[in-house]
């Protein structure tokens, strides 16, 4: 009777298991998809897709959003099969796409923060609060904050800590991308690279990245503070 | 008086959940990685060298917007 119940427990994990993982794998190809056009790990830009569907890299937005939902979808029955597993799961990973992708966007701005100031300038946000002087400073701190709060909510216990600062940059993020669409600048978001400065009317796709990505930030800046670890621990 | 209660009453609650989750919060950690972040952004100007470092107060100019997306 024991065993019997183990083995379905058992079951019922790896099911939850592969359903996470094929979720995790949809919410990576969205972000790469909404974030990333023409350049990583991107589908709408292959050839062979163009040859079949010229039209195809118009429509990355859609595909990712669409991934996103499905995603969303994924995670329902992982929930119902194993809750106990799929909540330790879903922070677990969580922390890491998160995570990882503050440290992946802060290292093209650490490296060159001229270049990031100037970015940061073309959006105008400070010049219209009369504070422009601190434009330079706030792109010289900003990616630090974005290394090492990353680096926090992954390898440190303080989730909750790392998370708040995090939801406030997404908070920030969104301002500012809003008020570049507000205001018709056209710029490109400067998230992840920072070649082209004003070149692409990018704002937009950006703003739904963050406008999905801060709800998983919000729930763990609501969870207990423990370490990747700890996660597993009863 | 409904219409300053409707307000009013989330209002309220909003801010004593706030304010039990700042509580929550382990300042000394937040305010130790900010303070850290700034020391490192200080060292990393001087580090990137001329070219790459920016004026430690101060903008940059801003730039035409290109012609195909006027």
């Amino acid at each position: 009777m024991i065993e019997c119940f183990e083995s379905k427990n058992i079951k019922r994990t790896i099911g939850s298991a592969v359903l996470l993982l094929i979720a995790s794998l949809f919410v990576a190809f969205g972000v790469a998809e909404i974030s990333f056009p023409e350049s990583f790990l991107t589908f709408t830009d292959q050839d062979w897709l163009l040859d079949i569907w010229p039209k195809a890299y118009r429509y990355n937005i859609h595909l990712g959003v669409g991934a996103c939902a499905i995603c969303a979808l994924l995670i329902i029955p992982a929930y119902k099969l194993q809750k106990d597993f799929a909540i330790r799961a879903l922070e677990v990973l969580c922390r890491i796409g998160i995570g990882g992708m503050f440290i992946f966007a802060s290292i093209f701005k650490i490296q060159d923060p001229h270049q990031f100031a100037t970015l940061v300038a073309q959006y105008q946000f400070f010049s219209a609060l009369h504070v422009d002087f601190v434009n330079n400073f706030f792109a010289l701190v900003y990616p630090q904050f974005e290394l090492w709060f990353g680096l926090a909510m992954i390898f440190t216990p303080f989730v909750k800590e790392s998370a708040f600062a995090i939801f406030w940059m997404f908070v920030s993020f969104i301002i500012a991308l809003a008020w570049a669409l507000w205001n018709d600048l056209g710029i490109t978001c400067g998230c992840f690279e920072l070649e082209g400065a004003q070149d692409k009317a990018e704002a937009w796709t950006s703003l739904i990245r963050d406008l999905i990505l801060i709800w998983p930030t919000l729930w763990l800046a609501l969870s207990k503070n423990r370490s990747l670890i700890g996660i597993w621990k009863k | 008086m409904l219409c300053v209660a409707v307000v009013c009453i989330p209002v309220a609650f909003a801010a004593r959940a706030a304010k039990a989750y700042a509580k929550k919060l382990n300042w000394f950690v937040l305010i130790g990685i900010a303070l850290f972040c700034i020391i490192l952004a200080v060292v990393n100007n001087i580090r990137v060298g001329e070219g790459k470092s920016v004026e430690w107060i101060g903008t940059q100019d801003v730039m035409e917007k290109p012609a195909d997306i006027l």
